[in-house]
């Protein structure tokens, strides 16, 4: 019986040997075996991880069926949750859109590949204004995708805002203005940086203050607005408290709010349910970007996509779906003039000069940041 | 496993014969393993002609030589048929070799789980080692329970290890993780972040008052979930058989739906334009200001109705969604205990005089404790970590345990400080539950 077992296995691994090859020969295709379609050299797929509802998916077909590039797409909720999947070793993600702030602690921790903007032939497409950001000098890594603001949006229709346009942002934190109109309801974003960036603004402080005595001051100015403030939301708040008016003024982002204005637009009156303003004190700017993941094993066809996406009409494409101001200048002439027009999406210079980044904070500055947070949450 | 089984019936009578039925289970296992080699060696050949979905570790064998593959599953099948066999004949040499391969595979598996830090393939090969091993070496009660105390080992034991050494860490520059060095920090530094759950922010105990804030909350939705539970279960306990199982039945319906799905649709009943305030301030509100003239009960109802109830996005809504949540789990174990409750106790408690309240006091609910103990620990646990109902139904205003987690492992990116609060979370639960089943002891 040993004999025969011995033989048995013997004349597998001969022929096991004959055979010669076999095997999965890398995942999808693999890195060697990337002869994809039409360009030579672009690989068979690639996988692009962008925040929900922010492109318009035509563009995804377009680029499969001109480039004969299999897209895997895939989207997340916020900047923190990009970044737990790729610190959580998540590979295979190569394309990726983080905003600014998330853009330099992801450079960091070497999440990021290195780019060189100077081989794509659509680089000069971007208004000089967004490329070269504080945050990545010289677009080593990233180029930049979609900007807005973050402001308010109020209500129209609303008999206390036809009379006061809340164009400031009293209207989030001074009790005496929100004694007026709370009733209705009022959401701010659940964004520790973004509320406290408000309060800061509000109060005359820098945005990205990290000093202890105007943090108290700060928190002082959010306890005593709490009370006034019905929900804490920033991921769905257009859908499930801006369309259906469960509150009447929101802290918002610029796309957020446009996004619900369109939702309940009515052909008849020509006009939506939902306004935004940029209060006069100033506003947070911030910017979405286009990033290659460092593990990203189809490089040169990521390279070849992000290139795709700086193209004027196509950019044109992704502002018109989702009403976010494009970086993209040569666009402009294929964005619907209404988006164009907007002041809350492509804001006058003056108010352009009011607008900041908001920047990440250092250790000692994330962790009083954190504690104010908690500390608002935790009062009343 | 059908085999296993048969070869453990066989060994009743061939236990004279001399091989125990233990080993023969072992010599199974390797000759099943051996298969196991041919298989996968069969799934490399055709996977040209086939296109398997690769496991990971086959796309990790190819990047090796192309010859690997055929070496390891070649060698591998060999190895494992010729030892079964060489086990089941009783050859002296084989049970050492046995112990042998099986080291040098757990071995093997660990190298490739350290280097290719693949988690799923190292673990099944290791695992199938193990079991081969515990067998061999005649650790019978560990082999039985082996399953059981793998699954906890790997999915209780050791990522518990793990949130322990990060809650033991520090915060690094940008939310990374510097692991904790005894020698330089000293031992005390070590539990920094177990010491900021009760230090003061702006002159208060910010992280004590969010504790105490889920423990009433926690403890205030469990009794109240016991008040209406127990009553509930001892209706449905004293129907007819075949109507308790429908009762039951009903009871579990809900579960069919994602919690998460429900608290939606909750979210959808309560809110402002909701169902309910439809109906209060449109249906309601309109009938009642028609009939205002004619008395002063319809004038105030119809002044009343004019603003919506303050349903939703309060602590209430919060209330409501743990109350409606956890129900079911208060109702079914008080059920179960009730069922088997011999009913005649209770009469027998009659037939000697005591009244109604007494019975129930000192008879019923004795005897029904260990169901509600059950219940208890059921609801109090998992409401007082609970998350998705505060951050729905209390939209993110109210600051609950599970919301702080939430934020220090996602916002803050302070992963210490977020263990270090699980950790706390986890302790004082155990505490109150240890102390729960003293006290109820001692009164026994």
């Amino acid at each position: 019986m040993l004999k025969k077992f011995i033989l048995f296995t013997t004349l597998i691994a001969a022929f096991a040997l004959a055979a010669c090859g076999g095997g999965p020969g890398g995942p999808g295709g693999g890195p060697e075996a990337g002869a994809g379609g039409g360009d030579g050299e672009l690989a068979a797929e690639l996988s692009v991880y962008n925040w929900a509802d922010y492109i318009d998916e035509e563009l995804l077909t377009q680029y499969e069926e001109e480039h004969g590039v299999k897209i895997i797409y895939d989207t997340y909720a916020s900047n923190e949750d990009l970044l737990a999947k790729l610190n959580a070793g998540a590979e295979g993600y190569d394309v990726i859109f983080p905003s600014d702030y998330m853009v330099s602690i992801m450079i960091d921790q070497g999440l990021l590949a290195e780019i060189d903007v100077s081989t794509m032939s659509n680089i000069g497409n971007m208004d000089p204004q967004f490329m070269n950001a504080p945050f990545d000098p010289d677009n080593k890594h990233c180029v930049p995708y979609q900007w807005g603001t973050t402001g308010i949006g109020y209500r129209a229709g609303n008999e206390y805002f036809e009379a006061n346009e809340p164009t400031s942002w009293k209207y989030l934190f001074d009790p005496e203005y929100l004694a007026e109109f709370a009733d209705g309801g009022v959401n701010v974003l659940n964004d520790p940086r973004e509320l406290s960036a408000a309060a800061a603004i509000y109060l005359g402080f820098d945005a990205n203050t990290t000093d202890p005595a105007e943090m108290d001051q700060m928190l002082e100015v959010m306890l005593a607005a709490k009370p006034f403030w019905k929900t804490f939301n920033s991921e769905d708040y257009p859908s499930t408290l801006l369309v259906p008016d469960e509150v009447v003024l929101s802290h918002g982002w610029s796309g957020g709010v446009a996004q619900a204005y369109y939702e309940t637009y009515d052909d008849e009156a020509e006009d939506g349910n939902w306004y935004y303003s940029i209060p006069e004190e100033g506003a947070v700017k911030w910017l979405d970007n286009i990033c290659i993941t460092a593990t990203s094993e189809r490089y040169d066809t990521a390279v070849h996509f992000m290139n795709f996406l700086l193209d004027a009409e196509n950019g044109a494409a992704i502002t018109n779906y989702v009403y976010y101001g494009s970086p993209n200048k040569a666009a402009e002439e294929f964005i619907l003039p209404e988006i164009l027009e907007d002041p809350s999406i492509y804001p006058p210079a003056d108010v352009q000069e009011k607008l900041y980044w908001l920047t990440e904070a250092s250790d000692e500055g994330a962790q009083a940041y954190d504690e104010l947070w908690t500390a608002v949450k935790a009062g009343n | 496993m059908a085999t296993v089984f048969e070869s453990l019936k066989q060994d009743e009578t061939s236990f004279a014969a001399g091989l125990d039925p233990t080993m023969r289970t072992a010599a199974w296992f390797l000759l099943g393993h051996g298969l196991l080699w041919i298989l996968l060696l069969v799934r490399w050949v055709t996977f040209g002609s086939v296109g398997w979905e690769p496991f990971e570790f086959e796309t990790v064998l190819s990047e090796f030589p192309s010859i690997t593959p055929y070496l390891l599953y070649g060698i591998g099948a060999a190895v494992d048929l010729v030892l079964g066999g060489a086990i089941l004949r009783e050859i002296g040499w084989a049970k050492t070799a046995a112990i042998g391969r099986n080291v040098v595979l757990i071995a093997l598996a660990t190298a490739y789980w350290w280097t290719a830090d693949e988690f799923m393939g190292a673990i099944f090969f290791a695992a199938l080692a193990g079991m081969i091993l515990l067998l061999l070496t005649r650790q019978t009660a560990w082999a039985i329970n082996y399953p059981a105390a793998f699954w906890l080992i790997i999915f209780f034991v050791l990522p518990n290890l793990i949130v322990f050494v990060i809650s033991l860490s520090e915060r690094g520059p940008r939310g990374t993780i510097i692991y904790p060095n005894i020698l330089e920090d000293g031992f005390l530094s070590l539990f920094d972040d177990y010491a900021r759950f009760f230090s003061r922010i702006g002159g208060q105990l910010i992280y004590l008052r969010i504790f105490w804030k889920s423990f009433w909350l926690a403890l205030v939705n469990t009794i109240v979930c016991l008040l209406f539970g127990y009553p509930f279960a001892y209706w449905i306990a004293r129907k007819p058989e075949k109507w308790r199982n429908i009762l039951i039945f009903l009871v579990m319906i809900p579960f069919w739906t994602n919690f998460l799905v429900r608290t939606y649709a909750w979210m959808l009943l309560l809110r402002d334009t909701g169902l309910i305030n439809n109906i209060w301030t449109i249906t309601l509100h309109e009938q009642a200001q028609m009939l205002a003239g004619s008395s002063g009960f319809f004038a105030w109802l119809a002044s009343i109705t004019a603003e919506p109830l303050p349903l939703l996005f309060n602590q209430g809504a919060v209330f409501m969604g743990l109350f409606y949540g956890f129900f079911p789990f208060v109702v079914l174990p008080i059920y179960s205990n009730l069922e088997q409750l011999d009913w005649s106790l209770l009469e027998a408690a009659a037939d000697l005089g005591a009244s109604g309240f007494q019975t129930t006091i000192r008879v019923l609910l004795p005897l029904s404790m260990p169901g509600i103990v059950a219940a208890g620990i059921i609801v109090f646990v998992p409401s007082l970590g609970s998350y998705v109902t505060p951050a729905i139904l209390g939209g993110g205003k109210v600051a609950l345990l599970g919301n702080l987690l939430q934020q220090q492992f996602m916002t803050a990116r302070d992963w210490p400080f977020g263990s270090a609060i699980g950790f706390l979370m986890m302790a004082i639960m155990l505490l109150a539950i240890m102390i729960y089943f003293r006290v109820g002891g001692a009164r026994e």
